[in-house]
């Protein structure tokens, strides 16, 4: 410890700005591929069965 | 019993109810966590407000070495069971221990500059956690590498289970050698804490809120590869078909 922090809130919302934005953007592209990846198989089960 | 259990169909059906309830709740936990992190915390009496920085560094750093791990056990089981469960799980947690890994580095940079006076330093622990995301990076260059999907698993289960030798390191460099981060005092192996109640059931709180996150996290991009797999397959099995 190098003796008390002064003024340490710009890292503190810094910090918690930047991991948020990380886990926004995962959670968009974990969303967008969950949502791309069903949509594909249920095209092509479409295709195979299109009475279903 | 592993193969009843993993059984992608009986995943699939467990996991469609599962996932809402967990993405919920982890939602729910982080936004509150952070709340009580943000605005209910004392200063802490040297290191002031950066002190709240802990609420994210701590169970990204924790919760990224629980991820890693997860590649690692399931990259061994699928070298013995080959299992294409195991697999996927070992595949689909890589870019979340990614994502943590680096969420862990930047804050922990961000909390050196007002602690430490710098925002890096070639310590044991902040390199070898440095190691860990270019480990994961390259465990997901590697496997996009294969045009195969078996040989990109058998390649990156093998990368990955040498790579989790940093595991350790990670966990024990702050004992094993001299570094500036300070020794983990967060929760000892006889239960001892070195935080006070007022900063660690909130650390908990967030702790539990990412464990969740990540579980949450673990199941949709398992779902996705899932899906994946099974369309690749029918279609393979209808241009073989047609052919």
């Amino acid at each position: 410890m190098t003796g008390e922090v002064t003024g340490g809130n710009f890292f503190v919302l810094a910090s918690f700005i930047a991991s948020g934005v990380t886990m926004a953007a995962l959670a968009a592209w974990t969303a967008t591929r969950l949502a791309q990846a069903k949509k594909k198989l249920n095209m092509l089960n479409q295709t195979e069965n299109p009475k279903d | 019993m592993f193969s009843t259990f993993a059984n992608p169909h009986r995943f699939m059906s467990l996991t469609r109810p599962l996932l809402p309830i967990l993405t919920v709740v982890a939602a729910v936990m982080l936004a509150a966590g952070w709340i009580w992190a943000i605005g209910f915390v004392p200063d802490e009496k040297y290191q002031g407000p950066t002190v709240q920085i802990m609420y994210v560094h701590v169970p990204a750093a924790m919760v990224s070495l629980a991820a890693y791990s997860t590649m690692a056990i399931s990259s061994l089981l699928y070298l013995i069971l080959k299992h294409s469960l195991a697999d996927v799980a070992a595949k689909s947690a890589a870019p979340i221990a990614a994502a943590l890994s680096f969420i862990c580095l930047v804050t922990g940079s961000l909390w050196g500059r007002p602690t430490w006076g710098t925002y890096w330093i070639w310590d044991a622990r902040l390199t070898s956690m440095l190691f860990q995301l270019f480990l994961i990076l390259g465990y997901m260059a590697l496997r996009s590498a294969f045009q195969r999907e078996q040989e990109a698993a058998r390649a990156g289960a093998i990368l990955c289970l040498v790579g989790a030798v940093n595991l350790p390191i990670i966990k024990f460099s702050v004992e094993w050698w001299n570094t500036l981060h300070q020794p983990a005092g967060f929760i000892s192996l006889t239960g001892d804490s070195s935080l006070t109640a007022e900063f660690f059931w909130p650390l908990m709180f967030n702790l539990i809120g990412m464990m969740v996150l990540f579980g949450a996290f673990l199941i949709a991009t398992m779902r996705s590869e899932v899906y994946k797999r099974q369309y690749e397959a029918k279609l393979a099995r209808l241009n073989r078909s047609t052919s």
